[in-house]
């Protein structure tokens, strides 16, 4: 009896079993034929588009609209139209054609791409972002805001809020500004990073200007923004200094590097630097490192006797820095020389070794 | 007295009886759980752009890699392995070439093909505690600046990653492993989680999927989406399904529970710093990358940090199957013993609730359906024909149960093909989908008894301590062997492909 039971729910879950395959292989196949199909399709459409005497190809030369390009832009024609541009987008060289890339785009696709962004599909919504961005859409703001406000505040949106935010970046719009105490707590370092990059012009002042007024972390990102599109402005150089004072440990560090980077700084943070390098081992060693560093760049012969001192420094970094910095100097590959010999510590003799080394090897990988 | 025994033997049975049947629930709901976790994070991505990535690649801000290629006796192919690697699609990277003694000349062709010349001095730039067998020589190339070869005394390959590890110069480095074919966006796609990862979160290592090559189109060591085709053999069609039921399936769920086992060989990303503090690669071991990874993640738990080890399900590199039973079952009974060594040296992760959910749930999930599964499959078997001639058995009922359970791994390996369809779509051929269906379904009617025997098999001969059979080290082709447009040919005589874990249904 109870066998029967048994009997009847194994042939219950094999039966539902053997549904479930059947449905999974007619849905495997319908969508492998409605994709072929399609891209086949998108293929041929691609192909009209990119060809010598299309309509495209005359448009993006003259700037010129023929009626035959002006048809409606949606489904298949969207789709290879978008692609046609993103390929010619790749590879061409000249700004106008570019712009005009983009002036076709915004008008074509602005309509649908704001539809595109309320679907209810979270590929569907990222793919638009991301062709929005590669086609500079800036009359998309709108749409993108009111994405940004109807996203809920759990984790799982922050891929699409990240997306959307640095949309916004990318379109040099300033609204970004308002997304950064969110962005503060959800965002990685480089994911900051990738928002705070593409900022140029009136957008970037502002954010030298405001910069006390930012969210801590971002404002760390700024200054390695600073330094990587190497920005040799006097606010930025005053910007900076003025880090350097900073009672957060992190900011000088950075700040310490994006000087170094900047390869100079005035007799006053010069006397300041001097100052806190006295205080060797009671400050942290990742700011020990840069202080190396930045004594490196701007070879001031004050400096030498603290990068001496920190050969010897418990942490390898500070002392592979120090000895970097060192030989630089211009007496500094003697004075190397000397330490390998005569210093009484073993660490430092051990680095000034290594120091000769890597020079070395340096001058040959460069 | 004879009454006694038979009743002993039958109370036996019924206990071993229910183990089995708790053993076999308890791992059908392992593998459901997983299959939803999968499940919904395939979804949400389906069809995604690959533009995702370019859109990426264009900036600067992606961390310089350093790639270290392990190389003994590979004079034919490393110099269009390192071609290929030269022209990866990655902003910032080094390549580090360890020549491990190699007898046939691999250094000089190199030397004489790049225009390498000699680097006087030690170069340690990591500082691995490890001791390594001693570098002949650093060279640097005069025509690429990024490329650097070490020659060492051989050690093997563990200890040629280690070298490589001391000598590269960036933070993250990127194992490779022989017989590799890249993915052309392969760099970007497995850096993206660590571009990604949270504030207070360190992604310490990823890995993505690897595919199988057999069948397709090699241009220049590359293998690009439109170049996959599904081979002819089904030997190999079946290893497609299991690579695709192993990664997408099985590593998604345990990746998003950050209790990944294993960082592939084949290709991972790692933190050079992290490596560093966990001691490098342990040499001497069949799975030097899954025991890496353990130990990994017992740093993370001593030191109780956020980190994570993470895992990409965009496919990355393709790597050559075996396509005779012989080579298969070469490459699984020592699958099976890697396996036995990661587990046995760090048994004492095993229920330690010190180790969290790696200790609590991945270890033991990897010895009892792993390592053990083919074992208790074995004795499942056993139990049947027992209970069959003590008469205890309703053979109908046993049958149906069998034939559900033979059911329910196709129909996950099924499931497999629909995943690889929703994120993927490589194999677009009509026919290439209806055969991969009719195997997944196939799959437990011979290939895995087949697989259970060998695996077992492989467990004897780790428990009975076999040394792996292979001189000093395999032969590492990275990507460049199929440099030439042409199909891939078979697997040379020692696959080298150290794909574990590709989960059993």
């Amino acid at each position: 009896m109870i066998d029967m039971t048994i009997l009847r729910i194994v042939w219950a879950i094999s039966a539902v079993l053997i549904l479930l395959m059947l449905l999974m292989l007619f849905y495997l196949i319908e969508r492998k034929v409605r994709r072929t199909q399609h891209r086949a399709n998108v293929a041929e459409a691609v192909a009209l588009l990119e060809g010598k005497d299309s309509p495209l190809g005359h448009y993006l030369a003259s700037g010129e609209r023929s009626r035959s390009l002006t048809a409606s832009a949606t489904g298949l024609r969207r789709e290879a139209l978008e692609e046609a541009l993103l390929d010619r987008l790749a590879i061409s060289a000249s700004e106008v054609e570019r712009q005009r890339v983009y002036e076709l785009a915004a008008d074509y696709f602005s309509e649908e791409y704001t539809e595109l962004l309320s679907r209810r599909r979270w590929s569907e919504r990222m793919n638009t972002l991301l062709h929005i961005e590669k086609f500079r859409i800036r009359r998309l703001k709108e749409p993108i805001i009111e994405r940004l406000d109807v996203l809920g505040d759990r984790p799982d949106t922050d891929d699409e809020r990240f997306l959307l935010v640095r949309t916004l970046a990318s379109l040099q719009l300033e609204e970004m500004f308002d997304y950064f105490a969110i962005a503060e707590h959800r965002f990685s370092e480089l994911q900051l990073m990738q928002l705070l990059r593409p900022v140029r012009g009136e957008l970037l002042d502002r954010l030298v200007r405001d910069f006390d007024r930012l969210p801590p972390r971002i404002a760390h990102c700024v200054l390695d923004t600073l330094r990587l599109g190497n920005i040799r402005t006097t606010e930025v150089l005053e910007l900076l200094e003025r880090c350097l004072r900073s009672e957060d440990t992190e900011m000088r560090i950075r700040a310490l590097k994006a000087l170094a980077n900047f390869g100079y700084m005035n007799e006053e943070t010069a006397d300041l630097l001097e100052e806190r390098m006295q205080l060797g081992d009671s400050i942290a060693w990742p700011e020990r490192l840069m202080q190396a560093r930045l004594a490196g760049v701007v070879r001031e012969d004050r400096f030498a006797p603290y990068l001496e001192k920190m050969m010897a420094d418990p942490a390898y970094e500070v002392r592979r820095e120090a000895g970097a910095s060192l030989s630089k100097y211009r007496d500094g590959m003697d004075r190397i020389r000397l330490m390998t010999e005569e210093h009484t510590d073993r660490f430092a003799r051990d680095m000034a070794l290594e120091t000769l080394e890597r020079r070395a090897y340096e001058r040959h990988v460069g | 007295m004879n009454d006694t025994w038979v009743e002993i033997l039958m109370q036996g049975h019924r206990i071993f009886g229910y183990a089995i049947m708790a053993y076999v629930a308890l791992s059908a709901s392992v593998y459901i759980f997983m299959y939803i976790a999968a499940a919904r994070s395939l979804w949400r991505d389906r069809d995604l752009s690959p533009i995702q990535f370019s859109s990426v690649l264009e900036t600067e801000l992606v961390p310089p890699l350093s790639i270290v290629v392990p190389a003994y006796n590979e004079s034919i192919n490393i110099v269009s392995s390192v071609r290929s690697l030269l022209g990866i699609n990655y902003k910032q990277f080094e390549i580090v070439v360890v020549n491990d003694g190699s007898k046939d000349g691999t250094a000089e062709i190199m030397i004489e093909e790049f225009d390498m010349t000699e680097v006087k001095g030690r170069v340690p730039f990591a500082g691995l505690k490890r001791e390594t067998k001693p570098i002949r020589a650093v060279y640097r190339s005069l025509r690429h600046p990024n490329l650097v070869l070490v020659d060492k005394e051989n050690g093997g390959k563990a200890d040629a990653l280690n070298v490589g590890i001391n000598v590269s110069r960036y933070p993250y480095f990127v194992s490779l492993d022989g017989d590799t074919v890249l993915d052309s966006d392969a760099f970007i796609k497995v850096v993206k989680p660590i571009m990604d990862a949270r504030p207070g979160e360190e992604i310490i290592a990823t890995g993505g999927s690897v595919g199988i090559a057999n069948g397709s189109i090699v241009d220049s060591g590359y293998l690009s989406r439109d170049s996959v085709r599904l081979s002819d053999k089904p030997l190999v069609v079946m290893q497609v399904i299991e690579y695709l039921r192993g990664f997408l399936m099985g590593r998604i769920g345990l990746s998003r529970y950050n209790m990944l086992l294993l960082v592939s060989g084949a290709f991972g990303v790692f933190n050079k710093k992290w490596v560093v503090e966990a001691g490098g690669y342990e040499t001497g071991t069949i799975g030097e990358d899954m025991e890496l990874t353990v130990r990994l993640h017992a740093e993370i738990r001593r030191k109780k940090s956020k980190a994570r080890i993470v895992y990409v399900p965009e496919p990355v590199c393709w790597t050559e199957a075996p396509e005779s039973f012989r080579i298969l079952r070469r490459q699984r009974t020592r699958w099976q013993r890697g396996l036995f060594e990661s587990i046995w040296t760090h048994r004492n992760m095993i229920l330690n609730p010190r180790h969290g959910r790696v200790g609590m749930l991945s270890m033991p999930m990897f010895l009892f359906i792993e390592l053990l599964g083919p074992l208790v499959e074995i004795f499942g078997y056993a139990t049947v024909i027992f209970g069959f001639f003590l008469d205890r058995l309703n053979v109908q009922v046993s049958l149906s149960l069998a034939l559900m359970m033979l059911l329910f791994g196709s129909l996950v390996s099924t499931g497999a093909v629909l995943f690889e369809e929703w994120r993927f779509h490589n194999y677009n051929r009509l026919r290439d989908v209806f055969r991969l269906f009719f195997y997944a379904l196939s799959e437990s009617f011979w290939y895995r008894p087949v697989l259970t025997l060998w695996r077992t098999h492989g467990l004897f001969q780790a428990i009975r301590g076999k040394k792996h059979g292979w001189g000093e080290m395999t032969r590492v082709n990275v990507l460049g062997a199929n440099a030439k447009k042409a199909p891939i040919p078979g697997t040379g005589p020692m696959p080298t492909d150290r794909e574990e874990g590709v989960d059993r249904s």
